[in-house]
């Protein structure tokens, strides 16, 4: 029996159905999906360890480690199914799955250090003066934008999310750990 | 007719000027961040969550549920402008939608997009009401009961799986795993808090959502340069006569059908569209210009996904239970502000599910009014450099999950989860199984543990009551109903895949 052929020439619909976004199942890809599923085992078994711990029974009743136990367990199958469905390669993959590029690897890795700084800084310089630097790290180096864009954004923004917390939502954002910048309000 | 009296209150209760404002702030705001490139409402209300803190419990769900039909909208935008789906259900808007601005015709297609859409939610919003009294069932629940519906409730995680069950099965068994952590809701004794005191309390719902939807979508849009294309002119904004007359069909044909599909158990937005695109394909005398810039492969999917959206709240109000990423993000929103939505909100506080749900139908009316007159406005947003709404919406998300409970703590727990969710990502497992199972986790926990108790611990108690078997027997039907579907859908697709490469055989010489 000869299989159907389309009558009509296939349209974008035709096409997407196809899922045109698929990327190739790659070796790096294979990988990350077997350390994604031993990962996923071990958090499972180390679940199921810290439920046996808190107990499956509590006066004859489900326990407090009951729960956890089920989970970890069921959580420890589904990793060596990923990992095992991952090693004989019967996997899909989607086009979100793409690395990032170099750029995106420096974009990202700016944004966790800026981040990180900010998070230290705010209870140093406060919301205002943390955020409005913070936000212009991002602009310059993120963004690639010019200094001075960057600093009027980021004063903009930093100003109005500081008046828009503080007075419009009636929230308290950090101050300064400094008497001197606390004394301007900031 | 009881139904209709309480939204008649529901309707005097939104007409106050502060309900008003905040319909409207929602909207405008939704709509910002669902035309961020890849923003979907999902990611759009989980960032913009914090606004709405300092609010009271109906005047933040007003909002939310403002942002989360403007964000619908803006993805809409993206998909015409850039060819850009905001949300997966967008998919099918790209197909017609971008090959129109390309003609010249964004503005008739968005125009077209923001009329279907009305429609579809108003008819959804009719078939709500309608749907309501269902809530009067389930207060003969008990915890058996509830169980059973959280477990008809993971039943839909099948319908957001991705290509792979066992990666959504992955994603929903690491929501149920976050949300052990904290307190055991039964003995009290502390459960994976890694002794740290901010933890008792378990993993902040919203700092999750806004990581692992918000963070992880903002580092997967800078992940790679130049990533979305040059956006669109809109051109003239009014349809023609004949773009209207070739709408009304798909749009009175798409309401329904999104409505039904929304009623099904996980039924996944792109399905939805995509069925009603093909069904606007089939029925249409202008098969041709299918793929080529069709209104009706944008007014019929519009249409159809909006309404699916409103269908898919109604397990939501009626009966507690999210179907989706969005309405489980609704219904953290729901806890935080104090309200556990469900039968129990109908009988006690009817005012409030009533107010909200005449909230919808006043938003929807908002929205339509800023749609069409604002397009230009948007698309001069559009325009803006990705990295400044980048910067600008980090800084933002950075600033909600610190007003979370005025710490730093949530900071790093939203951090965190974004990192998970985007690498996640990476190895193809779906958030939104997760974003699911997170807010059902203590209700099936509790409630399993109640009923166990009460039966002293015999499982028989879930077969016991017919509520409870009824609906253990439907999640049954549902993942059979779904795995057969699945395993159709992987059949005809190969069969397809043979007659292609039979058929470019026979085209080679």
């Amino acid at each position: 029996m000869s299989a159907p052929v389309p009558d009509e020439p296939p349209s974008a619909v035709d096409v997407f159905d196809e899922g045109p976004n698929d990327l190739p199942i790659t070796t790096g890809y294979r990988i990350a999906n077997q350390v994604a599923g031993a990962l996923i085992a071990i958090i499972g078994g180390a679940t199921t360890l810290e439920g046996l711990r808190l107990g499956l029974d509590s006066g004859g009743v489900m326990g407090p480690g009951a729960f956890p136990s089920i989970l970890g367990s069921i959580l420890l199958v589904l990793g060596v199914v990923l990992f095992v469905m991952a090693s004989v390669g019967r996997l899909d993959r989607s086009h979100d799955t793409a690395l990032p590029d170099r750029g995106g690897v420096r974009r990202i890795l700016i944004t966790a250090l800026a981040t990180g700084v900010f998070l230290w800084a705010l209870f140093w310089v406060g919301y205002t003066i943390a955020m409005t630097l913070y936000v212009f790290a991002l602009l310059l180096f993120v963004g690639q934008r010019k200094w001075l864009s960057s600093a009027i954004i980021s004063v903009a923004f930093g100003a109005i999310t500081y008046f828009g917390f503080t007075v419009g939502l009636g929230l308290i954002l950090p101050t300064s750990a400094f008497p001197f910048i606390r004394a301007i309000g900031l | 007719m009881d139904v209709f009296a309480n939204l008649f209150a529901g309707l005097v209760a939104v007409f106050t000027p502060e309900n008003l404002l905040l319909a409207f702030i929602g909207c405008v705001l939704g709509m910002l961040v669902g035309i961020l490139p890849g923003f979907g409402p999902a990611a759009a209300l989980s960032v913009l969550l914090p606004v709405t803190f300092a609010l009271g419990p109906v005047p933040a769900i007003i909002m939310l549920a403002a942002i989360l039909y403007g964000a619908s909208y803006g993805g809409t935008i993206t998909a015409v402008l850039l060819n850009v789906p905001g949300e997966a259900s967008s998919v099918a808007t790209t197909i017609d939608g971008y090959q129109m601005a390309k003609q010249g015709r964004a503005g008739a297609a968005l125009t077209i997009a923001a009329i279907g859409s009305f429609v579809g939610c108003i008819f959804g919003l009719l078939g709500f009401v309608v749907a309501t009294p269902l809530s009067q069932f389930a207060l003969a629940f008990g915890p058996a009961e509830f169980f059973a519906l959280t477990i008809f409730g993971l039943s839909l995680v099948i319908g957001l799986a991705g290509k792979s069950m066992i990666k959504a099965l992955i994603s929903a068994v690491i929501g149920l795993s976050v949300s052990l952590v904290g307190l055991d809701p039964l003995n009290g004794v502390p459960r994976f808090t890694f002794d740290r005191a901010p933890l008792l309390d378990g993993v902040n719902f919203i700092a999750v959502v806004m990581g692992l939807f918000g963070v992880s979508e903002l580092l997967a849009t800078i992940d790679h340069a130049n990533k979305f294309g040059k956006v669109l002119p809109v051109g003239k904004i009014w349809p023609t006569r004949t773009d209207f007359r070739r709408s009304v069909g798909p749009i009175l044909r798409g309401a329904p059908l999104g409505f039904f599909f929304g009623l099904l158990p996980g039924s996944p937005g792109a399905a939805t569209s995509l069925a009603s695109y093909v069904l606007e394909r089939t029925v249409s005398k202008r098969k041709s210009e299918f793929g080529k810039g069709a209104i009706e492969g944008v007014a019929g999917p519009e249409t159809a996904n909006n309404s699916l959206a409103i269908a898919g709240m109604i397990p939501l109000f009626t009966l507690g239970i999210p179907t989706s990423a969005t309405t489980a993000i609704l219904m953290g929103a729901f806890i935080v502000n104090g309200l556990i939505p469900g039968p129990l909100l109908f009988q006690t506080s009817p005012e409030i599910p009533w107010t909200i749900i005449a909230s919808m139908f006043v938003g929807n009316v908002i929205l339509l009014i800023l749609n069409i007159p604002l397009v230009r406005v948007w698309v001069t947003i559009l325009k803006t450099p990705f990295t400044v709404l980048f910067a600008i919406v980090f800084g933002f998300m950075i600033l909600g999950a610190y007003t979370l409970d005025s710490s730093t703590f949530n900071i790093g727990v939203m951090l965190v989860f974004g990192l998970l969710g985007y690498l996640l990502r990476k190895i193809d497992i779906p958030l939104a199984p997760m974003a699911l199972t997170l807010v059902l986790g203590e209700l099936m926990e509790s409630n399993l543990r109640r009923a166990l108790a009460l039966s002293q611990g015999d499982p028989i108690i879930f077969v016991h009551s017919g509520i409870s078997l009824t609906l253990l027997i439907l999640a049954a039907v549902a993942i059979i109903a779904a795995l057969v579907g699945r395993a159709l859908a992987r059949r005809a697709e190969s069969r397809r895949e043979l007659a292609l490469v039979s058929a470019s055989a026979e085209g080679q010489p």
